[in-house]
This record gives C-alpha cells, sequence and structure tokens, in this order.
C-alpha cells in the first residue's frame, strides 16, 4: 500500500486538484491500483441546495476522469517521478477513445482504479482500464494517451499539441 | 470541477427540422467560460503554473450538453477526445458543439477553443436510457 506521501512524490496534482487518495497495487510497467474515496465535503458538492434531488451529487463527469486520468499517470510515471511541473518532463492528457460512464458516483463511494499500461514508446504512453465502486462496473476507459514532454512547453502558450502527434 | 457557468448562446438561432417527437433533430450551442487564476482547484493543478484540466475541457461540454436540455441520467460515452494546446486561466474558453438527437441516443460533437486557438476535439454519447 502507497500512502498520500508517495503520490506526492511522483506526480505535481496538489489540493485541491489531487483527486487520487491511495494507492493498493502496483507493478511498474505493468498494471496499477487506486482508491479515490468521494465525499460530501467535495469542493463540488458545495453550492448544491438543501432541496436537491440525488441527481445533483452525482460526482461530476471531468472529475470521475481525472482521477482516473491521475491513477494513469502514477502508473506511467512510476519509474520517472517528476512533482514539480515547472521542470523534468512533464506529463500532458493527449486523446481518449472510447470511455464509457456506467453509472453515478456518489457521496459515500470508494472508487477503485484500475489502470494498465498498454504500451510505453517513451514520449507516449498508452492505458485502459475501468474503475468499481463495491465491486460494481462505474467507468470503462477503453483508451487514454499520455504525452511526456519538456516542461518548457508549458510555459510558451499554444506551442504544445499532445493530441496531434 | 473549477467550473464556473458557462454563458450559453445559439449562434445560427435559425430553427431546425423537427424530429418524430417534434423536438429539433440537431441544433448547434456555443459556451463561453474564462477562469481566473485565483480559482481554487488550479491553485493544485499545478503550484506556480495553473492550467486548465483537460477533463475539465471535457466538463464543459457535458455541462453545455446538460443546459441544451441532453438527458444524462447517470451514463455517458466518451466517444473521442483530443487535446490539442494547454489551456490557461485568463483565456475566453469556447465550447462550439453540435447536438444531434438519434434513435440510439444524443451525440454532442465540441471544438473548444481557447482565446481564438484550439484547445481540444470532444465527442460525447448520451445513450437512450431503456426502459
Amino acid at each position: 500500500m502507497k500512502d498520500t506521501a508517495a503520490i506526492k512524490s511522483v506526480v505535481p496534482h496538489r489540493h485541491p486538484a489531487l483527486l487520487v487518495d491511495r494507492i493498493a497495487e502496483v507493478e511498474p510497467g505493468r498494471r496499477l491500483v487506486a482508491y479515490k474515496a468521494v465525499t460530501l465535503a467535495e469542493p463540488a458538492y458545495r453550492d448544491v441546495p438543501d432541496d436537491a434531488p440525488n441527481e445533483e451529487y452525482d460526482y461530476p463527469l471531468g472529475q470521475l476522469l481525472e482521477s482516473w486520468a491521475q491513477s494513469a499517470v502514477l502508473l506511467a510515471c512510476w519509474e520517472r517521478p517528476n512533482a514539480d511541473v515547472l521542470s523534468g518532463q512533464v506529463v500532458l492528457l493527449a486523446r481518449t477513445r472510447d470511455v464509457k460512464v456506467l453509472g453515478p458516483v456518489r457521496p459515500g463511494s470508494v472508487l477503485v482504479h484500475e489502470v494498465t499500461l498498454v504500451r510505453d514508446l517513451g514520449e507516449t504512453v498508452i492505458t485502459c482500464g475501468r474503475s468499481t465502486v463495491d465491486g460494481h462496473p462505474v467507468l470503462e476507459v477503453g483508451q487514454l494517451t499520455l504525452a511526456l514532454r519538456p516542461a518548457e512547453v508549458l510555459r510558451t502558450p499554444g506551442t504544445t499539441t499532445p493530441g496531434r502527434s | 470541477m473549477m467550473l464556473r457557468a458557462l454563458t450559453v448562446a445559439e449562434p445560427q438561432g435559425r430553427p431546425e427540422p423537427g424530429g418524430a417527437a417534434g423536438e429539433p433533430v440537431s441544433r448547434h450551442v456555443r459556451g463561453t467560460v474564462v477562469l481566473a487564476a485565483d480559482e481554487p482547484f488550479l491553485r493544485g493543478h499545478y503550484p506556480g503554473l495553473p492550467l486548465v484540466p483537460g477533463f475539465g475541457l471535457v466538463q464543459y461540454v457535458h455541462e453545455l450538453a446538460a443546459a441544451a436540455a441532453v438527458p444524462s441520467p447517470g451514463r455517458a460515452e466518451l466517444t473521442r477526445a483530443r487535446f490539442l494546446s494547454p489551456v490557461r486561466p485568463g483565456e475566453e474558453i469556447a465550447v462550439d458543439a453540435r447536438i444531434q438527437r438519434d434513435d440510439d441516443g444524443v451525440r454532442v460533437s465540441a471544438r473548444v477553443s481557447a482565446d481564438d486557438r484550439p484547445a481540444a476535439e470532444i465527442t460525447l454519447f448520451y445513450p437512450r436510457e431503456v426502459r
């Protein structure tokens, strides 16, 4: 089991944007299993009115995908960690294909993200996987491609085009 | 996520052909938003270099679809997405989406730009609810 300190040593994401709580298993270069607990204290629920229906508490699509993707970044960078987005190589989201959200995720859920490394081409890492809650699939990721680029590319607007690579 | 409400408009403004249920078969909607540099989520994404997460752009497309009354009962598919350039706070994010209603569900094909620079191409699909 890898705790928060281990996570923070590998990726540059920080509170409140760090959406992985714990790593349950990691086989570098192969697969990773991570946990993310969704609670009512999430900033996403700050403005939900008292009379809102349950659907208003669906964990936002963008955050669900971001949380899974951060698990993918952890696997991709496990053996080449970089917690500083201002230096070294940074990881950019390049493209996704065939991602399916199968049902709502609500407060009280513990997401179990399963990531498999499909191919590591050095500057491009292809992953796939899924997420479950209480053993039930809530997310399928057909393919998520990450691009590793020198940190300098982030400082000049419009210079990075990972999805076009 | 760290989203402010989109400003939504239908730039074409012309009537769309009605489908079997009388609802438009397709329509074009546009949403715009500018994130402030002190947006809380961006403090952690990333310290010293705030960037809008790629999936934040997907969330915008999703919210634009919701604003256009696309039903999404907990299920959605991100058919494909390409992320073309990083987006920074202060840039105007514009989402131009074509919403197509088919027998099997609703497709939302969007181009996202940041200060008129291509930032992402995103296609979402909302399968029709089977009762």
